[in-house]
């Protein structure tokens, strides 16, 4: 009796605290039930079905209305309810008090808190938005129509105090001067390392160079980003980028301290507004000056200067790729800049690079220009170009006839090198030339025609002032492939377990690393999902997400999981591949499957159980195709015992490789 | 007062049910009826109930159920226990796991079970298949779901076992099944 009475009060409490919970997480418009019991229906008349009911004082989020009913969700479920029986609260009453100011330069909008979930727009940077709740890393943001969607909470910052709501209808984006503001908190954003050893590159995409590498666990402030990447602050002052799928964002509880005060974003509040600065009214912060000696180098294609520290003041004119100015002052995510016209202004951080400047000689250019050598060492052509100043690059090739380009931003404009005609296999002719609308130097790499087909491999120093161009002809199929090798599971995900205990994670991890090994010995560039035992992400909807993001970021050819089959009854046995058909690559995901399945079968000897065409969340977004192995099954005794054991492992490696040839070949 | 008017939304509720019952071709009444509390004669219905035979492919076995507006939760509720006693062939819903409910949202019926369907489960893509194609192509047999959605103690799912996509409705699946 007494468990009994305990199990209720356990309920009870629950029950409250649910509804304390959704009282915080506020909506645009919550309609309140008057009627005992409610239908909800799956249209706007007492003609639809019947698709539920509420109660009496349940709240219910309004979405749309039609005459006199009020289209309302509940959790997942939506549905129509006849307008009479419901009170329709107004929206603001609810609100945080707070605004989401977008960092990020095009920002999604979605349908709930995570990118599962539908885009239901987009919003440019700048855009402020009213918060109205809360839900892990996303906020709940109130949009102008009156409707509701999420943002990511590492793509805004937020600004405004969390305390009791305005009594005013909509927030003020700038308070009149005079007024005393609220104190403004910036949100600290940590992004932490997940992976091994992650790349940091200049900007949002792997083409770009990487900057430096960083440890798993290391923490770095986050200065904005875009849907796949974060933008985050390194020791340096500089600013660089990270995949958003290989790390993890925090909120930092504490005030972060600054390190030094060239790298340290304000977080203290300031109660007013600096006086006799009427025209920029921008809430709340002084700007702090730089110590001199900094540059911004643009690194968007174009960026707008304002008169101010934020969107609200004009665009007094445009900078473009690869310029740089001198860097003055910093507030928020904003840098004071010097034009070369002697004006002063203001960019965003995420439209450039913050670096330490060159000495500038005497008569104020650099020393040198950028100079270009090619030789040709065991087949391969190697084009080296060095300048007197850090610089980006971007490399592509052309056809007809086949070239590479390696264009060179923030190359001095001076003297040109001269291009040059190496006695090489690989290329016939390397030309040099100016961008002069890019602002970059441009070197056209002639590819020797009719010898099969020209790799490439693309390496920069870490002072980014030296960049190495490797060229040659493949010897075979794998020769400078980028394949990416996918050990299924991890962490907190164990997949299957045999009956004696052994684990699919342990199966599948070993048996990557040494197809891992395998491939690299035939010059496959192999990119492991994960090379520990991890998962990435807290959940596995995110863990199958940072899966595919890899393999797409990495512009990879082929994408192939390994993992190990599971049946409720242990005495089905055998190999099978799985394939999801893309409408426009279902030809080369088929093809994958069943060149692997071939070689498999052949080399471990286990049943053909065939291959099968499903919805796998691992292979449904990839850009490339993608097969996954499931080896044999790990609830068979006899299969177990074999997926333990090294040699297996090491045999169903060389048949995944010598599938991957197969697919090639055919 | 309250527990009338409770009463006549769950007649309501049933009732909608019920109109959407009629006309499904795919059923056969068998023509005998169970007997209930108040001497009413209530008919039932032969149901297909999809269960995994030991190579991995379904197979059905068909049962008798009282033909009423709780069908649909009632073929989950029978799926759920599993084959009947002496059968050749195996569960394919995880121990433990309860049916909360079956809700048809237009040709959609969503079914939410308990947690267990996801932590007891034994994984494997064969296996995670097996399980959902089983559910799936249960409930496909009236005519008016042409798709299934799985929820976890009432929370949208991306997945079962991490292979495949539950973010959208699944169809019936014919070639995991055996005749």
């Amino acid at each position: 009796m007494s468990k009994k009475l305990l199990f209720q009060a356990i309920i009870v409490c629950c029950f409250c605290f649910v509804s304390m919970v959704s009282a915080g997480l506020a909506i645009a418009q919550t309609a309140v039930v008057k009627g005992n019991v409610v239908n909800l229906r799956s249209g706007p008349g007492t003609g639809y079905a019947v698709i539920g009911e509420a109660k009496q004082g349940d709240r219910l989020s309004v979405l749309d209305t039609s005459g006199e009913w009020s289209k309302i969700s509940r959790g997942s479920l939506t549905g129509w309810i006849h307008s009479p029986l419901i009170t329709v609260e107004a929206g603001n009453q609810t609100a945080t008090g707070q605004t989401a100011v977008v960092t990020g330069s095009t920002v999604r909008l979605r349908a709930g808190a995570g990118t599962s979930h539908p885009v239901v727009g987009e919003v440019p940077a700048g855009t402020r938005l009213p918060v109205l709740g809360k839900s892990g890393d996303w906020l709940n943001v109130l949009l102008s129509s009156n409707k509701t969607a999420w943002v990511a909470g590492w793509l805004v910052r937020v600004e405004g105090s969390p305390a009791p709501a305005p009594s005013s209808a909509a927030p003020t984006p700038a308070a009149p001067s005079g007024t005393l503001l609220p104190p403004v908190q910036i949100a600290v954003k940590i992004a932490v390392v997940t992976a091994g050893i992650v790349n940091v590159r200049a900007s949002a995409g792997v083409s770009y160079p990487v900057v430096t590498q960083v440890n798993q666990g290391t923490r770095l402030a986050v200065v904005g980003g875009t849907n796949d990447w974060v933008n985050v602050k390194l020791n340096t002052g500089q600013t660089a980028w990270i995949a958003r799928s290989l790390v993890r964002l925090e909120e930092s509880t504490a005030p972060s301290t600054p390190q030094n005060p060239a790298s340290s974003p304000p977080t203290t509040a300031v109660p007013s507004p600096p006086a006799g600065q009427p025209g920029q009214g921008s809430p709340g912060g002084a700007e702090e000056p730089m110590p001199s000696g900094y540059v911004a180098v643009v690194k968007a294609s174009s960026a707008g200067v304002r008169e101010g520290p934020g969107v609200q003041n004009p665009v007094m004119c445009f900078v473009f790729q690869g310029e740089r100015f001198p860097v003055l002052a910093q507030k928020d995510i904003w840098r004071k800049i010097t034009l070369s016209d002697g004006r002063t202004g203001w960019v965003a951080t995420s439209q450039v690079n913050i670096e330490k400047a060159e000495t500038p000689s005497r008569d104020g250019s650099f020393d040198g220009s950028w100079t270009l050598e090619a030789s040709e060492s065991g087949g391969r052509t190697q084009i080296v170009i060095k300048s007197p100043v850090p610089f980006e690059y971007n490399t592509f090739t052309l056809s007809g006839p086949s070239r590479l380009v390696i264009d060179l931003f923030g190359v001095p404009n001076t003297e040109l090198p001269s291009g040059s005609t190496p006695h090489s296999q690989a290329v016939s002719q390397v030309r040099v030339g100016w961008q002069s609308d890019a602002a970059a130097g441009r070197v056209v790499c002639d590819l020797a025609q009719g010898l099969g087909l020209t790799r490439h491999r693309v390496e920069v120093s870490p002072d980014r002032k030296s960049l190495k161009v490797e060229l040659w002809i493949a010897n075979d199929v794998l020769d400078g492939r980028v394949i990416v090798i996918d050990p299924g599971h991890g962490g907190a995900d164990p997949g299957a377990t045999g009956p004696t205990g052994y684990k699919e994670k342990d199966f599948n991890l070993q048996t990557a690393l040494e197809t891992a090994r395998l491939l690299r010995q035939e010059g496959v560039e192999v990119i492991l999902t994960r090379t520990t035992d991890i998962r990435l992400g807290s959940t596995t909807a995110e863990d199958l997400d940072a899966r595919s993001r890899i393999a797409n970021q990495s512009n990879a050819d082929l994408f192939v999981s390994i993992h190990a089959n599971a049946n409720l009854d242990r005495s089905k046995h055998g190999t099978s591949l799985y394939y999801h058909s893309h409408p426009e690559n279902h030809v080369g995901c088929a093809k994958l499957a069943r060149a692997l399945q071939a070689s498999l079968v052949k080399e471990l000897g286990r049943k053909d159980l065939g291959i099968f065409d499903r919805q796998f969340l691992v292979l449904k977004n990839l850009n490339m195709p993608g097969a996954l192995v499931e080896t044999a099954f790990l609830s068979n005794h006899e299969e177990e015992r074999l997926l333990a054991q090294d040699w297996f492992q090491n045999r169903t490696a060389i048949a995944i490789v010598d599938g991957i040839k197969a697919y090639y070949n055919n | 007062m309250a527990f009338w008017r409770k009463g006549i939304v769950l007649v309501t509720c049933l009732s909608i049910l019920a109109i959407g019952l009629v006309g499904c071709g795919n059923f056969r009444q068998t023509g005998s009826t169970n007997s209930i509390a108040d001497g009413t004669l209530e008919p039932t219905l032969q149901v297909n109930l999809y269960f995994s035979d030991r190579d991995g492919y379904l197979r059905v076995e068909k049962r008798d159920l009282p033909d009423n507006q709780r069908i649909m939760l009632a073929v989950m509720e029978e799926l759920v226990k599993g084959p009947a006693p002496g059968s050749k062939l195996t569960d394919t819903i995880p121990e433990g796991t309860v049916v909360h409910s079956v809700i048809l949202d237009g040709k959609v019926a969503v079914v939410d079970f308990s947690e267990e369907i996801q932590t007891n489960h034994w994984g494997g893509s064969l296996g995670e298949s097996i399980t959902l194609f089983s559910i799936v192509n249960t409930l496909c047999q009236f005519e008016d779901v042409e798709r299934v959605e799985i929820t976890i103690e009432g929370e949208k799912v991306v997945t079962l076992a991490g292979h495949l996509d539950l973010t959208q409705p699944l169809t019936p699946n014919e070639n995991l099944v055996r005749d």
